[in-house]
Formats: C-alpha cells, sequence, structure tokens
C-alpha cells in the first residue's frame, strides 16, 4: 500500500509543482515522459532477463496455469468493451486502457503519446484504481468467488505489490500460479496497449 | 510504438548475458526510482493542462466506470475457469489454508501448486518471503 502511495504523491506533487509553475518549459512538453520511458523499459527488460528464476519458472509451467492470464485478458477486454457503449471513448480506446492490467506507469505513458493527455490520465487513474481495489477486496474476492479472484484482478501487479496480499488471503500455494500471471501480462502489455491504440 | 519495445527485448537480451555479472543485480533497483520520476513527469503533464486539470473529477469517474468494467469482466471470467484449477472454489478451501499457514509443498498444498506445476515441490525463495518484492517493480 506504502508503494501505491508514493506513486500517486509523486503524481500529485508534478501536477502541483506545474500548475503552480514552477517547472522550467521544456519540460511540458510530452518528450520528457518518453526517455524516462525508455530508461524504465530497459530496465524492466533487463530485471526480466536477469532473473534467474526465469528459466526454472517456464520449465516447470503446465499449460493450465496459462488458462489464468488468458481469463484475466478475456475477461477484462470483454468488460471494457461492453462500458465503452456507455462512454464517450472508442472501443479501441477503452481496450486499451483495460489493457493496462493495472500496470499503470508504462500504459498511461503510451496512451499519452498516442491518445494525448486526456486518456493518458484517465487510464492512469484506472489502472491505479485497479490495483487499490485488489488491495482493499483481496479477502472478499477469495470468499466470494475464488482464490483465483484477488490474482484476476490484480493483472501484472501479482508479482510485487499486490503479492504479499495475495498469499496472504488466498494462501501460499497460489504464489506461483500469481507470479506467472503477472509475468505473462507484464509482457503482454505494451502489444496490447499500442495494438488498441492503433485501432 | 517499436522503440519502447525493442528497448525492453533489448533489456530482457541484456540480462540473459550478464547474468554472470554479480554486481548488476543492483540495477532492477533503478526502476522504482524511475517509476517515481516518470509519474512525477506524468504529473508535470497533466498540471501543465488546464483543461485537463478542470477536468479532473470527470476523468476521475470515467477512469472508476472503465476500471469497475474490466475488473467484473475479470471475475465473470474467473468464475468460468476456476473449475479447472482443484482447491480454487469460493472461500473455505482457500481460508483454511491461509489460516493454517500450510507452506507450499505440503500435503495440505496438493491441490494447488503441484497441480499446476509439475516436479515443483519446492517453493522458490520468493514465496517463502512473500513480502519481499520479487522484481523490485513498482507499477
Amino acid at each position: 500500500m506504502g508503494g501505491s502511495l508514493g506513486i500517486i504523491c509523486c503524481f500529485i506533487l508534478g501536477a502541483l509543482f506545474a500548475w503552480l509553475g514552477w517547472v522550467p518549459d521544456y519540460l511540458l512538453g510530452h518528450e520528457a515522459t518518453v526517455y524516462v520511458l525508455y530508461v524504465l523499459m530497459l530496465l524492466v527488460g533487463f530485471s526480466i532477463g536477469y532473473d534467474q528464476r526465469l528459466g526454472e519458472i517456464l520449465r516447470t509451467l503446465r499449460p493450465r496455469v496459462l488458462l489464468l492470464p488468458l481469463a484475466t485478458a478475456v475477461g477484462t477486454f470483454a468488460g471494457s468493451a461492453l462500458v465503452s457503449l456507455f462512454m464517450v471513448y472508442s472501443v479501441g480506446e477503452c481496450l486499451a486502457v483495460g489493457a493496462g492490467f493495472a500496470y499503470y506507469s508504462l500504459s498511461s505513458v503510451f496512451i499519452t503519446q498516442y491518445k494525448g493527455p486526456e486518456l493518458g490520465t484517465v487510464a492512469l487513474m484506472a489502472n491505479i484504481m485497479r490495483e487499490l481495489i485488489t488491495l482493499l477486496f483481496a479477502p472478499l474476492l477469495v470468499r466470494w468467488i475464488s482464490p483465483l479472484a484477488p490474482i484476476s484482478c490484480g493483472g501484472a501487479s501479482t508479482m510485487d505489490t499486490t503479492l504479499p496480499i495475495i498469499t496472504r488471503y488466498a494462501g501460499q500455494q497460489w504464489v506461483f500460479v500469481s507470479i506467472v500471471h503477472a509475468m505473462i501480462l507484464d509482457f503482454s502489455v505494451p502489444f496490447w496497449v499500442t495494438f488498441f491504440c492503433e485501432l | 510504438m517499436f522503440i519502447p519495445i525493442s528497448l525492453m527485448l533489448t533489456g530482457i537480451a541484456l540480462g540473459l548475458c550478464l547474468r554472470k555479472v554479480a554486481w548488476l543485480a543492483q540495477v532492477p533497483r533503478a526502476i522504482t526510482p524511475t517509476i517515481l520520476l516518470l509519474l512525477f513527469v506524468l504529473g508535470v503533464a497533466v498540471g501543465g493542462d488546464p483543461t485537463l486539470m478542470g477536468n479532473l473529477p470527470l476523468l476521475g469517474g470515467r477512469a472508476l466506470a472503465l476500471t469497475l468494467a474490466g475488473v467484473g469482466g475479470s471475475m465473470v471470467a474467473v468464475i468460468l475457469v476456476r473449475r479447472y484449477f482443484p482447491g480454487a472454489e469460493a472461500g473455505r478451501h482457500a481460508r483454511t489454508a491461509a489460516m493454517s499457514g500450510d507452506p507450499a509443498g505440503s500435503p495440505a498444498d496438493a491441490s494447488g501448486m503441484a497441480t499446476a506445476f509439475e516436479d515443483a515441490p519446492v517453493p522458490p525463495e520468493a514465496s517463502v518471503r512473500p513480502s519481499e518484492e520479487v522484481r523490485p517493480h513498482g507499477r
């Protein structure tokens, strides 16, 4: 939870500074976010490749485990497509926001690039909310639906920020499923988001 | 579109090649500060746009609608696939397992991880210490 609060604080600070006019003009263009994103992508890739457990996890994987990330993706897309009927945004734009799977930093920069800062801001808030919902409702989701429910709800965050709470309420036996779920969704976010933005 | 994805793939290749270099294990630690910086810069982009700032409550409402739709869809999908995961029915099993604190790989775990993974009796270190970030990778 502390991590999410820090993230939100940084965003609010940035917005406040810019609003008060304390930020030099050359930072106000969207170029800055792009370069920071490039650094982030390189770092994320590096940490996936460097992780010694990657091979081990891929080797011991059974096809059944892939069902859960598939279900999360299909379910999220179905829900997002459905709600797009009632929204001012197009189906592609709603799907792009949904395809962030709680991975707010990456998806909102992509969406800002493709669709402008308005949808980028919506994507940022929507994906932070998804993570917060997972953190707050994990115990209820386990009781009402399934131990798989908080994993699916957490999207791409279930290998770091939401893993402790999932372990606590769903049980330790789902840790592997949770990590694989996040790895697959994590990797797919840039592809889905850019794909839907170009629809 | 291709630049960020190819940068990620380059990073994966670099990480794979440089696994032997021990001090590079520190590199992933830079992810969290980078994300904080990214969020700050995103905040600057939003705060510097007066029309966006004026519409923040409206945009927040739309974001909530999209989130609930996405999560709702995922939950329906989980209800459809949970039958393929033994031990994944609602409530009882999961709670008893969590409360008794059975370690992964124990007999009580037989229906969970063991059905999901072949020959994986021992959990990775991360599952023993779940409070530690698996990858220092805030979102």
